[in-house]
C-alpha cells in the first residue's frame, strides 16, 4: 500500500527544483489526490524553493485546481456558447436536482462533483458534458439519470 | 547620456526630456503636473493596475495621428509623444474608475476625497464590497512584501472579481516579522495594526507578534523577530539592536562626544 | 529504435511507406475518432468492427473530416477505390454494412461521400471513382471549403509520421532546411501575406521578422493551442488530426528566426489532444525530425508541452508566457513587446495553431499560388467552428471572402426546424453579433472589424429566432467576469458591473437609464483595460446594442423577452383544448408544479414552477406554450 506522503513525493521527485515546473506539478498532484491539500502545497513551495504565497496563488487563480476534496467522478457541464444557447443551463438544473448539490460541490458520499466548465470544445454536439475525460454529447435533461448510473454501479475506466 | 537615450515629450503644452524607458508619469511629476495615483509607489516598479492615472496620449507616425487613453504609470516615453492629463474624457473615465472602485471600497477617505473633486456617484454601482476592508486590490502589499521585504507572508488568491490578498493557511503568522511596509505602502488604509501591550496585532493578517523590550529604557519597540531581521541586514551590535531608537540614539551621542 | 530521417532518399522512403498506408493492398477501415467523434461514440464502433474482422482487414483511427454532426464516421477504403465516407453509424446500421465492406462492397446506405482527386491530389496512385456515391465536392457541406490546415485530418491516421509524409508532409521543411536561408524563408511568410489566425491578424512575417532581428538569445517559439473561445474547437480538430502539420510549422518558424526551443501551450480541457501532441512529438524525436541536427543540418530545435491550468486569459500572449513561467496568468503591459521581450525576458514568437499548420503549406505551395486564395487583406484560408441553431454543425475550411451569408446557408445548409435566423456571432467573447442585414460581409479580417465584431479564432455561433440576444450578450460578460484576471480595475470591476446590469434587464428589473450606463461604462472598458481582454470585453454588449436595441427595450420597458428565454419574463401556460390529461407532464414536473387528473385538462401552479421548461419538452401534442 503506498501512502499519501509517499505518492506525492514520487510526483515530486519528477520534477527539478525549478519555479517552471510549479503548473505541472500541481497538475499531477490534482489528477493523483483530486484537490491539493495544504500538506501537498506546503511540500511543492519547499521543493521548488518557492514562496507559499506565490504557490497558493497559482492554486486558486487556475480553475483546474480544487483546495477542496473532489468527488471520485467528476461530472464537467459544459457552458460554452453552443450549449449555452442549446440548452446546457438546463443540464446543470437537472444534475443539480437529481444530486442534489450546487455548482461547484460534491456529493456527501463523495461519489460525483459537478462542475461547469467554459467550451469543452464538442460544439458541435451541444449541449457537452464530459465525466473523468469521457465526453458525452446531444445530452438530454432527460438522459443524466441513465448516464449516472453508469457510474454509481461501476467504477468506471475509459 | 547620448542624443539618442533621451525622448522629447509634450505634456499638457510643456515640453520636457526624459531618459528612454521614463514614464509618462515621471515626466509629469517633474514638471509639477498632479496626475492622480493608487497604486503608484516610488519604492516599487509601477504596474498599471489602478487606471487612476489614464492620460489621453497622441503621436504623430507616418503623416497620421493616433490618440489614445493609457495608464501614465506604466507608459514608456517616446519622443514627439504628446499628453494631454486632464481633458474633459479622462475626467469622465476617472469618474467611473473611481465609481467604480468605491464600489468595492466605499469607506475609503481617499476614495471620497477623489470622488468630491470628480463628481464621482457611489450609487451608480452594485457593491462588490466584502464589508471587511477598503482594498482596492492595488497589489502594492504583496509586491513590497515578497519582492522587498523578501517575507512572502501575503499573497493574491483567486481572479477577477472573486480576487483577494491573503496570508494563506495563516503563513503570515510564521513568516511576518512586523515590518508594517504592507501598512505603509498602501493607498487606502485597507491594513489593520495596533499595539495592544506586548504584542503587535497585525488584524488584517491574523498576525500577533511579541515586542522586544528595550534594553535600557524597557519599553517595547519593535517585535521581537524584526530585530531578527535586522541583525542579519545591518551591522550593528547586537546589544545596540536590542535598545529602542531613542535610548539608541543616547548611545550614539555619547560616542560622539 | 527507429532510422533517423537525414536524406532525401530516407524521406522518400518514408513518403512511399505512407502512400501505402493511406492505400494498402488490403480493405482498410479508419475510424473517426477525434473529440467529437469518440463523444458519438466512435470507440464503441471500434471495438464492435474489431470483434468481426480477422487481420485480413486492417482498422486505424483518424481525426475529424470536420462534419461532426454526422459522427461516428468510418473511412472504408477497398483497394483500387477512393476512399469512401460512411457516417450516423450504429450497432444495426454495421450489422447490414460490416459484412458488405469485408467483401470489398461500397454500399450507399449511410454513405457520405468518396474523397477523390481533390483530395488526393498531388499524392498516391489514381483509383477509380465509385458510381452513384457522392463524391465530396458534390456535398454541399464541402462544396465550397478549401482545405490547407485541415487538409489531413480525418484522412490520415494522426500518429503515423508515414502518412503525414506520404501527404507530402515533411518536404517543406527539408526544403527549408537545405535550401533557404532563414531570411529566405521569413520572406516567403511575409510575401504570403499570412496573417495571425488567433484573432489578431497581425502579419505573421512581420512577427517573425521582429523577432529575428531582435538582440538577445535564446529566442523561443510558442504555440498557442489555449483554444478559449466559448464556441470553438478548430485547433483542437487540427492537432487531433494532424498534430505533426504543428511540428513541422513550428520547425519551420523556428529556422525562420533562430530558436532552438518551442513550447507548446495547450488547454487541460482537451485531453485527447494532449496525448495526441505527447505522442506526435515522440515519435518526431524518434526519426529525428525535432532534436539534434534535423536532417543532418546544424539546426536543432525541440519542443516541450505545457498543459493550461484552465484560464480564458491565458489565450493572452503575455498571461501565456507567464503560465509557463509557472506564474498567475496575468498580463502585462505589452509597451515592449514579446517578440523583444517575451518568455522568459527573451524574444519570443506567438502563434496559434492555426497558423503554425499553414506554414508548411506556404512552403509547399510558394507564396505567389497562397496569395490566391482569398482577398487582397486576408489571404488564405479560415476554419471556422459553425455551430448552434445550425443543420451542419462542424468544422469549415473557407477560402477568404467568401461571405458569411454562404457559410451559414450553402455549407451549413440553414437553420434546423424552419426557425428564422437572428445572428451569427463571431469572434468569442471578445466578437459581436452580426445580424441578417449583414450577411452578405466577405469574410475578412477588416471587415468583420467595421461590423463590429471580429475574426477571433473561428466560432461562429449562428443564433434563431428563440435565442435572446440580451441574454447572449449576459452569457458572454457573465463569461469574462469569471475569466478576468483582476489584475485591473476597469476588467475587473467594471465587467462585473456589465454584468449587473445586463442580469437585472434579464430578470425585468432593468431601468431605461440602464442603457446609457452600459455604453458608458463600455467606453470606459474599453479605453482603460490594461489588456485585449477588458479592452474587447463591452463587444458583445455593444453589438448587440447596435443591432438588437428593440429586443433591449422590450426588456426594459414592456418587461418582456421576445424570444421567450429570460425565465422571469416568461410563463409556461397549458392550452386546455389541446391538453389531453395525459399527465406526462404532471409526472415529469420536478417542483410538483402541475395539478390535474384523468381526462381533465391539466394546469401549471405558478406559484411552484420554476420555468425549467421541462413540460415544455415533453408535452406530446403541443399543449403547452410559453408567454
Amino acid at each position: 500500500m503506498i501512502t499519501t506522503r509517499e505518492s506525492l513525493n514520487s510526483i515530486l521527485n519528477k520534477y527539478p527544483k525549478n519555479p517552471e515546473y510549479l503548473l505541472p506539478v500541481l497538475q499531477d498532484i490534482q489528477l493523483e489526490f483530486h484537490y491539493l491539500s495544504e500538506e501537498s502545497l506546503k511540500s511543492v513551495s519547499e521543493k521548488l524553493g518557492l514562496p507559499l504565497t506565490r504557490v497558493y496563488s497559482v492554486a486558486t487563480f487556475y480553475n483546474a485546481f480544487s483546495l477542496q476534496p473532489k468527488g471520485k467522478n467528476i461530472i464537467q457541464v459544459c457552458l460554452g456558447t453552443a450549449c449555452h444557447i442549446k440548452g446546457s443551463p438546463r443540464l446543470l438544473d437537472e444534475l443539480v436536482l437529481v444530486l442534489g448539490i450546487k455548482e461547484g460541490e460534491t456529493t456527501e458520499n463523495g461519489l460525483f462533483s459537478v462542475e461547469a466548465v467554459r467550451c469543452l470544445g464538442c460544439c458541435s454536439l451541444a449541449p457537452a458534458m464530459m465525466i473523468n475525460g469521457k465526453t458525452y454529447g446531444n445530452v438530454k435533461p432527460e438522459n443524466i439519470t441513465t448516464i449516472l448510473e453508469e457510474y454509481k454501479t461501476k467504477n468506471h475506466e475509459d | 547620456m547620448e542624443e539618442k537615450d533621451i525622448c522629447t515629450i509634450k505634456i499638457d503644452g510643456k515640453k520636457i526630456s526624459l531618459a528612454k524607458g521614463s514614464t509618462v508619469l515621471e515626466g509629469a511629476k517633474m514638471l509639477g503636473i498632479f496626475i492622480p495615483t493608487l497604486c503608484y509607489h516610488e519604492a516599487l516598479p509601477p504596474r498599471g493596475n489602478c487606471r487612476l492615472c489614464i492620460v489621453e496620449m497622441s503621436i504623430v507616425k507616418r503623416g497620421r495621428t493616433y490618440s489614445w487613453i493609457d495608464a501614465s504609470c506604466v507608459y514608456p516615453v517616446e519622443d514627439g509623444l504628446i499628453v494631454q492629463t486632464d481633458t474633459p474624457k479622462v475626467r469622465r473615465e476617472r469618474k467611473l474608475i473611481l465609481e467604480l472602485l468605491l464600489s468595492r471600497a466605499p469607506d475609503s477617505d481617499v476614495l471620497n476625497k477623489l470622488a468630491v473633486e470628480y463628481d464621482a456617484d457611489k450609487n451608480r454601482f452594485v457593491s462588490s464590497d466584502n464589508g471587511d476592508s477598503n482594498c482596492i486590490l492595488c497589489g502594492l502589499c504583496v509586491d513590497v512584501c515578497n519582492n522587498l521585504m523578501h517575507s512572502s507572508g501575503i499573497g493574491t488568491a483567486f481572479r477577477g472579481i472573486n480576487k483577494k490578498v491573503v496570508s494563506p493557511f495563516n503563513i503570515t503568522q510564521e513568516v511576518c516579522t512586523g515590518c508594517l511596509a504592507c501598512i505603509s505602502v498602501c493607498p487606502t488604509g485597507a491594513i489593520k495594526a495596533r499595539f495592544e501591550g506586548e504584542n503587535l496585532n497585525i488584524e488584517t493578517w491574523n498576525v500577533k507578534l511579541k515586542m522586544l523590550k528595550c534594553h535600557s529604557c524597557g519599553k517595547p519597540f519593535y517585535p521581537g523577530v524584526y530585530v531578527d531581521m535586522l541583525k542579519d541586514k545591518v551591522t550593528m551590535a547586537e546589544e545596540l539592536l536590542k535598545k529602542c531608537p531613542e535610548c539608541r540614539r543616547k548611545v550614539f551621542r555619547l560616542s560622539v562626544k | 529504435m527507429k532510422t533517423k530521417i537525414v536524406t532525401k532518399e530516407d524521406l522518400d522512403i518514408l513518403n512511399n511507406e505512407g502512400i501505402h498506408h493511406i492505400f494498402p493492398d488490403k480493405i482498410k477501415l479508419s475510424i473517426q475518432m477525434g473529440t467529437c467523434g469518440k463523444a458519438s461514440g466512435a470507440e464503441r464502433i471500434y471495438h464492435i468492427i474489431k470483434n468481426k474482422i480477422n487481420t485480413d482487414i486492417l482498422l486505424t483511427s483518424t481525426g475529424c473530416i470536420g462534419l461532426c454532426e454526422k459522427e461516428p464516421m468510418v473511412n472504408v477504403f477497398v483497394p483500387g477505390y477512393y476512399p469512401v465516407v460512411y457516417c450516423d453509424l450504429d450497432e444495426e446500421a454495421l450489422e447490414e454494412l460490416l459484412p458488405a465492406w469485408i467483401q470489398g462492397e461500397l454500399p450507399e446506405k449511410n454513405c457520405l461521400m468518396q474523397l477523390n482527386r481533390t483530395t488526393f491530389n498531388t499524392n498516391g496512385p489514381i483509383l477509380k471513382v465509385k458510381e452513384n456515391i457522392p463524391q465530396m465536392e458534390e456535398v454541399s457541406f464541402f462544396k465550397l471549403q478549401k482545405k490547407i490546415a485541415l487538409q489531413n485530418s480525418g484522412i490520415i491516421d494522426p500518429f503515423s509520421v508515414e502518412e503525414y509524409t506520404g501527404r507530402g508532409g515533411y518536404y517543406s521543411l527539408y526544403h527549408v532546411l537545405k535550401d533557404l536561408a532563414p531570411e529566405k524563408v521569413i520572406e516567403i511568410i511575409t510575401d504570403s501575406g499570412l496573417r495571425g489566425r488567433g484573432g489578431g491578424g497581425f502579419l505573421t512575417g512581420r512577427k517573425w521578422q521582429s523577432c529575428r532581428n531582435a538582440p538577445g538569445e535564446p529566442k523561443y517559439v510558442i504555440c498557442n493551442a489555449d483554444e478559449g473561445d466559448p464556441g470553438a474547437y478548430m485547433d483542437r480538430t487540427v492537432i487531433e488530426g494532424d498534430p505533426f502539420r504543428i511540428l513541422e510549422g513550428m520547425a519551420i518558424g523556428a529556422y525562420g528566426i533562430g530558436s532552438p526551443e518551442g513550447y507548446i501551450y495547450v488547454r487541460t480541457e482537451y485531453p485527447l489532444a494532449v496525448e495526441t501532441l505527447h505522442k506526435a512529438i515522440r515519435e518526431a524525436r524518434e526519426y529525428g525530425l525535432l532534436g539534434e541536427h534535423i536532417f543532418g543540418t546544424d539546426f536543432s530545435f525541440d519542443i516541450n508541452i505545457r498543459r493550461g491550468g484552465g484560464a480564458f486569459i491565458c489565450g493572452e500572449s503575455t498571461a501565456l508566457m507567464a503560465s509557463i513561467e509557472g506564474k498567475v496568468g496575468e498580463p502585462r503591459v505589452k509597451h515592449i513587446h514579446t517578440v523583444v521581450s517575451g518568455f522568459r525576458e527573451k524574444p519570443t514568437t506567438l502563434n496559434n495553431v492555426e497558423t503554425w499548420a499553414n506554414i508548411p503549406a506556404i512552403i509547399s505551395m510558394g507564396s505567389e499560388e497562397f496569395k490566391k486564395i482569398g482577398t487582397k487583406g486576408s489571404t488564405g484560408t479560415k476554419v471556422f467552428s459553425v455551430v448552434g441553431k445550425i443543420m451542419n454543425n462542424g468544422l469549415v475550411e473557407i477560402p477568404m471572402g467568401i461571405t458569411v451569408k454562404e457559410i451559414i446557408f450553402d455549407i451549413g445548409g440553414g437553420i434546423p426546424f424552419g426557425k428564422k435566423f437572428k445572428a451569427v456571432q463571431t469572434g468569442g467573447p471578445s466578437g459581436g453579433c452580426i445580424p441578417e442585414k449583414l450577411l452578405d460581409m466577405p469574410v475578412d479580417f477588416d471587415e468583420l472589424k467595421k461590423a463590429g465584431s471580429m475574426m477571433g479564432s473561428g466560432g461562429m455561433i449562428i443564433m434563431d429566432e428563440d435565442t435572446c440576444m440580451v441574454d447572449v450578450a449576459r452569457y458572454f460578460v457573465s463569461f469574462l467576469v469569471q475569466e478576468s484576471c483582476g489584475k485591473c480595475t476597469s476588467c475587473r470591476e467594471g465587467t462585473y458591473q456589465l454584468f449587473n446590469i445586463l442580469n437585472r434587464i434579464t430578470e425585468g428589473q432593468g431601468k431605461e437609464e440602464d442603457i446609457t450606463l452600459l455604453e458608458e461604462l463600455s467606453e470606459t472598458i474599453i479605453d482603460t483595460s490594461l489588456c485585449a481582454l477588458g479592452k474587447t470585453a463591452p463587444n458583445p454588449v455593444l453589438s448587440t446594442l447596435k443591432y438588437f436595441r428593440d429586443e433591449y427595450d422590450a426588456h426594459i420597458k414592456e418587461k418582456k423577452c421576445p424570444a421567450r428565454v429570460c425565465k422571469a419574463l416568461i410563463e409556461y401556460r397549458i392550452i386546455p383544448e389541446k391538453c389531453t390529461a395525459c399527465g406526462k407532464c404532471r409526472k415529469a414536473c420536478p417542483y410538483n408544479a402541475i395539478a390535474g387528473e384523468k381526462k381533465v385538462p391539466h394546469q401549471i401552479i405558478k406559484d411552484k414552477c420554476v420555468k425549467c421548461g421541462i413540460c415544455f419538452e415533453i408535452c406530446p401534442f403541443d399543449a403547452i406554450t410559453k408567454v
